[in-house]
């Protein structure tokens, strides 16, 4: 028997003496915190509450026992809380992975967060491709990662950003000549985009988007990095789909798409057993300010509208 | 299976990819039905609204049984089940016969006389239209209220319109229940078929409650899917459409110039989120053309 866990309950019913009320307070469901209070008074070898059909009692033996409960739960309190800050102390390390392509002075400014954050700590930062920045995440390497998103289950993804994506072309392309570009106005161009393995979720939905809206490309050719992608733009015969310009974009010119239809979604990301503290917010921010990023909480205050052939159950 | 018949499985295949959905289909001649077509035909999908075709079931079976008329009427209060067509959209108490409330729930795929009519058979009636017409792989749980509070409860959300906001996070599909065929109403592409035989061939209720079904389904207003893929005028198409986030249903029997009845179950996921994906909805039709036409 978890012992303090189980004074807890007992500790919850007796100052709510409503069952109810005590497994809301404890976030669980009343079958298994009756449960838990049985077990206890097996443990005690008699009653400790008295349930009648309104109201819930305290019995003799549950009166004895409460103050020594509250007392021991107490010092659990503090105990835990010198565990946190010895942790936060301790906390000699922090691996931030990163993707490739995001600007010099972003990567500067997450590492000043980073530093002031956790001034004793070692900050290591780690760029890489999504794959690679998961894997480690998931083997424990790494603290935290800025991951495209959707990531499979398991990780902690944390606040969303999100930033429009655009279309890399020649300078010389007549697409070149406005400022917008509409997804049909693609057809006949090969599409440039990511290696489909560095995130297969995304890749997909992509897509799919882009045929829904009007623009299914003859082919697909995967581009490992902006570089690589602004190079096959630059051979010819192509466009590439991104959510920014190479840094230098000599001979291309980099457009957004007609009422942003289409977006990159990435999130800092704990591994399975990480906790989300105050830096990860803070470098949504950062990110968000510094990198033109939305912070798609906010900005998905425009509710979806279903038509009646696309609504719930049609 | 026959060389031409694995053949249009790969086509099925590409053309659902070139969607950007991941399909599973079965086709079958109703009057031989061992000429079948699929992919992924026997696969558990989740059934969202074509359960209510079982309640359908359900109510005309009670009125062969003499249990239920179908001109009894239902009160519906302004206290029912939401949606976003038919009763489900309106505001007012009405009250309504149970044939004309099939009609609402087939022809619109109205929630609230869908419900109505469940709650009037009871739950028991319709978990037991499978299992007698022999669908062993079909299973159903709750009506549309118990969809739709599966679905807040999984998103957090407060009413329906904060479902879909809250579904645009990404990776949020993974968590509905609904979308879980071990977690809701399940059947098969090829259980779907099997049913939609048996009301062709009077085999589901007796002729007269078969050939209203077939009258109903024939009413269905959607254009945007099985019907899609059919555009010739001697083509009729009936059908019962299955709709919830990323997940795009029909299944129907295609009544082809040339004298012959073809049920056909398509179930599609969307990698996409989006709720509007007219490519997604086409292909439903699409691909249900390629099988008709390969049965041939």
């Amino acid at each position: 028997m978890d012992l303090i866990r189980h004074l807890r309950y007992f500790v919850t019913v007796a100052e709510e003496l409503h069952f109810g009320r005590a497994a809301q307070r404890l976030h669980m469901s009343q079958p298994p915190l009756s449960q838990r209070i049985r077990a206890l008074e097996e443990r005690a070898g008699g009653r400790l509450l008295q349930r009648t059909s309104r109201r819930v009692e305290l019995t003799p033996l549950g009166r004895r026992l409460l103050p020594e409960a509250q007392a021991l739960l107490a010092h659990a309190d503090q105990v835990s809380g010198l565990l946190d800050a010895l942790a936060e102390a301790e906390l000699h390390e922090l691996r931030v992975g990163l993707p490739p392509d995001l600007p010099a002075a972003l990567v500067g400014g997450i590492l000043g967060a980073c530093r002031a954050a956790h001034p004793n700590a070692e900050i290591d930062l780690v760029q890489g491709h999504p794959q690679l920045l998961e894997q480690q995440l998931r083997a424990g390497s790494l603290t935290l990662a800025l991951l495209r998103q959707p990531v499979a289950p398991g990780l902690r993804p944390g606040t969303v950003l999100r930033r429009p994506l655009g279309v890399l072309v020649r300078e010389d392309d007549p697409l070149a000549a406005g400022e917008t570009l509409e997804l049909f106005e693609l057809a006949g161009h090969e599409l440039v985009l990511f290696p489909r393995e560095q995130a297969p979720d995304h890749y997909d939905a992509l897509l799919a988007d882009l045929r829904a809206l009007g623009f299914a490309p003859a082919s697909v050719r995967p581009a490992d990095g902006l570089a690589v992608a602004a190079g096959l733009v630059l051979v010819g015969g192509a466009v590439a789909l991104t959510d920014r310009p190479p840094a230098d974009a000599g001979g291309l010119a980099w457009l957004g798409l007609a009422g942003s239809p289409l977006w990159l979604h990435a999130a800092l990301t704990r591994g399975p057993g990480g906790r989300a503290d105050a830096l990860d917010d803070e470098l949504a921010r950062l990110i968000a300010d510094a990198d033109g990023w939305d912070l798609a909480g906010a900005a998905a205050g425009s509710r979806p509208g279903p038509r009646p052939s696309s609504g719930l159950l049609a | 299976m026959s060389e031409p018949r694995s053949r249009s499985e790969g086509r099925l295949r590409r053309l659902f990819a070139a969607a950007g959905v991941r399909g599973r289909l079965h086709a079958c001649d109703v009057d031989d039905p061992g000429r079948a077509v699929e992919a992924d035909g026997g696969l558990a999908v989740p059934l969202a609204s074509t359960f209510k075709l079982h309640v359908a079931l359900a109510v005309l079976r009670a009125v062969d049984a003499g249990t239920l008329e179908a001109g009894e009427t239902l009160r519906i209060g302004a206290r029912r089940t939401a949606g976003p067509t038919g009763l489900a959209a309106m505001r007012d108490p009405v009250r309504m016969s149970v044939r004309d409330l099939l009609y609402l729930m087939l022809a619109v795929s109205d929630n609230a006389a869908c419900d109505a009519l469940y709650d009037r058979v009871g739950a028991d009636a319709v978990g037991g239209v499978a299992p007698a017409l022999g669908l062993r792989s079909t299973v159903i749980r709750g009506c549309c209220r118990d969809l739709t509070r599966s679905m807040l409860e999984d998103t957090g959300a407060a009413d329906a319109g904060e479902v879909f906001a809250r579904l645009r996070e990404p990776g949020a599909l993974d968590r509905l229940a609904v979308l879980d065929p071990e977690r809701t109403s399940r059947s098969t592409p090829r259980d779907m078929t099997r049913l939609l035989g048996a009301v062709w061939r009077d085999e589901a209720a007796s002729p007269a409650s078969c050939a209203e079904l077939r009258r109903l389904m024939g009413l269905q207003v959607w254009p945007h899917r099985l019907s899609a893929g059919f555009p010739d005028d001697e083509v009729v198409v009936s059908g019962k459409t299955g709709t919830l986030p990323g997940l795009r249903i029909e299944v129907g029997v295609v009544e082809t110039g040339d004298g012959r009845r073809t049920a056909v179950a398509v179930f599609t996921r969307s990698a996409s989120s989006r709720l509007n994906l007219p490519q997604a909805d086409a292909v439903i039709g699409t691909a249900a053309r390629l099988a008709v036409d390969a049965l041939a």
